[in-house]
């Protein structure tokens, strides 16, 4: 074996491999740290129920106690008039999103794409961006009366815009470096856009995902709220004609919790997908 | 063999031929010359080092080479062809590594493969035999972000050389390295070169770095871009780090830094004539 064998021997075993301790560390701390937040998640659940029921005792005729709340939890799901609601909204957001988020994506890179077509409908995303969905609902109900169709076509116009914007200006941020090493490798074409492009978009897809889903939910509680038979929103209006107040927090509640499973989902989903990348 | 032989018998693998590179500058839609007529030819199995300040063009000419960049007048010719845009006969390594983050170390080699036409059944062990050349085993399956910069530009090395290129473009590869691993990389560098002999342009801006590995130095020039002068390397083929602190290689890196440095400093000292110029009319004036 020669000098420079040598060397090179030495010099190939020193980085080839990773640093096994160093990761098992960054591991057990990276544990601690979660052992950690997921308590606080529990901490911050119960000061909150604290707080609310403080309030509850100052305000007793502004805000619902934690008891009266779950009394009216209990009613309302035993009755059934709960589930039902719940699942109306559910129902009407999962089709407005899904119909939402499936045309918006090819779109966004549609856009990105062709030049024309980006010059030709900026403006009008633009105009649209800056239009309120629920300001949308008097001209719904003109279009589709009252029934699910104007429901769910608000929560896909929702939904439609704030993925399309995300995912468009996503596909816009793509390291350039990548496409050029993609290049320069001999890929162009669809091979370019199937095996670089659309998985570097991959991320910001799911953001505007979480956003979206956001959006759909507000905007579909804001359309209940104005119109509807049945779904939370209506829940809440028709409580309150009664003046029902711990089934008005009941509702609000309700729609906060579903909101904030609905964008853990997606979290979840998306950290198993795109583990790669740096989710938050 | 000596150098004034090899010039003699190997063909001319890259000849760039009165290159000229102009962008045009946003605004006020005035064109400025990144690359003033360059002309250059690499020899066949030659790896030459392109240094100089920044601003020099050394990267818009590599870039020319690799088919990214277009000529504004003038031409590129790789094994003869002229180079029209990025082909997988000139890999290119850039210095932020560029791999794919959602792909394995392996996968990202395989990428390089299956764009090549390996059929399906040869990649994994064609992409480690790839790995193995820059001195990489044992993680094939780890994601990218979870190497170091050193071994993220062994994977790129080794994903440029699957694409079996003819001539391999190397833009400032090791310059986001500490300076171990900057070491090491060149070393590994100099050993695949001689596993597997390609025709390589350099880009860096460590002169030490570019006599360690190359064959000449070219030296470039800002305002606007050149090519002023070029050092052949005459040490010997079979090197190792310790060539560093040799005799030869300290009087070639003082003359190089030196040319480097006159000019770095000319382009201020015509500056401040103009400068002292201004300030003597002034006076002028003054005493008018």
């Amino acid at each position: 074996m020669s000098n420079t064998e040598k060397f090179l021997e030495v010099n190939r075993n020193q980085d080839s491999v990773p640093n096994t301790k160093i990761t098992k560390q960054h591991n057990f701390r990276a544990r601690g740290f979660a052992v950690i937040y997921r308590s606080m998640f529990i901490v911050s659940l119960l000061s909150g129920i604290v707080i609310w029921a403080a309030l509850s005792v100052l305000l007793p005729k502004d805000v619902a106690s934690p008891v009266s709340v779950s009394q009216a939890l209990g009613t309302l799901m035993t009755n059934g008039t709960l589930p039902i609601d719940i699942a109306y909204s559910v129902v009407r957001v999962a089709v407005g999103f899904t119909v939402g988020l499936v045309l918006a994506i090819p779109v966004a890179f549609a856009l990105n794409a062709v030049r024309g077509l980006r010059n030709l409908l900026d403006p009008w995303i633009q105009f649209f961006r800056v239009i309120p969905p629920i300001a949308l609902i008097p001209l719904v109900i003109v279009f589709f009366g009252i029934g699910e169709t104007a429901k769910v076509s608000v929560i896909f116009f929702a939904v439609f815009l704030t993925v399309l914007i995300t995912t468009y200006q996503g596909i816009r941020m793509i390291d350039a470096t990548l496409i050029r090493a993609a290049r320069v490798l001999g890929t162009s074409g669809w091979r370019l856009f199937a095996k670089v492009i659309v998985p570097a978009a991959v991320p910001s897809i799911f953001t505007g995902a979480r956003l979206g889903i956001a959006s759909g939910w507000t905007t579909l509680v804001a359309a209940e709220l104005i119109a509807a038979s049945h779904g939370l929103g209506f829940m809440i209006t028709q409580a309150s004609q009664y003046f029902d107040l711990p089934a008005i927090y009941l509702g609000i509640i309700t729609i906060g919790v579903i909101g904030f499973i609905f964008d853990r989902l997606l979290l979840r989903v998306e950290r198993r997908m795109i583990s790669w990348a740096d989710v938050g | 063999m000596g150098s004034v032989d090899r010039q003699l018998l190997e063909p001319t693998k890259i000849e760039i031929s009165d290159l000229v590179v102009k962008y045009e500058t946003p605004g006020n839609g005035d064109t400025q010359a990144a690359l003033s007529k360059t002309t250059l030819n690499v020899r066949d199995g030659e790896f030459v080092a392109i240094v100089g300040p920044s601003g020099c063009g050394k990267t818009t000419l590599l870039n020319c080479v690799a088919g990214l960049v277009r000529a504004s007048s003038g031409f590129v010719r790789v094994d003869g062809k002229i180079v029209g845009g990025p082909g997988r006969d000139r890999g290119v390594v850039f210095q932020q590594y560029a791999l794919f983050p959602w792909l394995s170390v392996i996968e990202n080699v395989i990428f390089s493969l299956e764009m090549r036409g390996v059929p399906r059944t040869e990649r994994a062990n064609e992409a480690r035999r790839y790995l193995d050349l820059v001195g990489l085993s044992g993680v094939e399956d780890v994601m990218p972000k979870a190497l170091s910069g050193g071994m993220k530009q062994r994977v790129a090395i080794a994903r440029a050389y699957a694409a079996e290129p003819s001539v391999l473009l190397m833009d400032e590869p090791f310059g986001a390295l500490d300076v171990q691993a900057k070491e090491r990389l060149q070393v590994a560098l100099l050993r695949a070169l001689q596993l597997n002999p390609r025709t390589v342009l350099f880009v860096t801006h460590d002169v030490e770095e570019a006599i360690f590995l190359s064959d000449r130095v070219v030296i470039m020039g800002a305002n606007p871009g050149r090519i002023v002068s070029e050092t052949p390397v005459e040490l010997q083929k079979d090197r190792v780090v310790e060539d560093k602190l040799s005799e030869e290689f300290i009087a070639l890196k003082s003359q190089i830094s030196q040319e480097l440095r006159v000019i770095e400093t000319g382009k201020y000292e015509s500056e401040a004539v103009r400068k002292n110029n201004v300030i003597s009319q002034v006076k002028k004036m003054e005493l008018n």
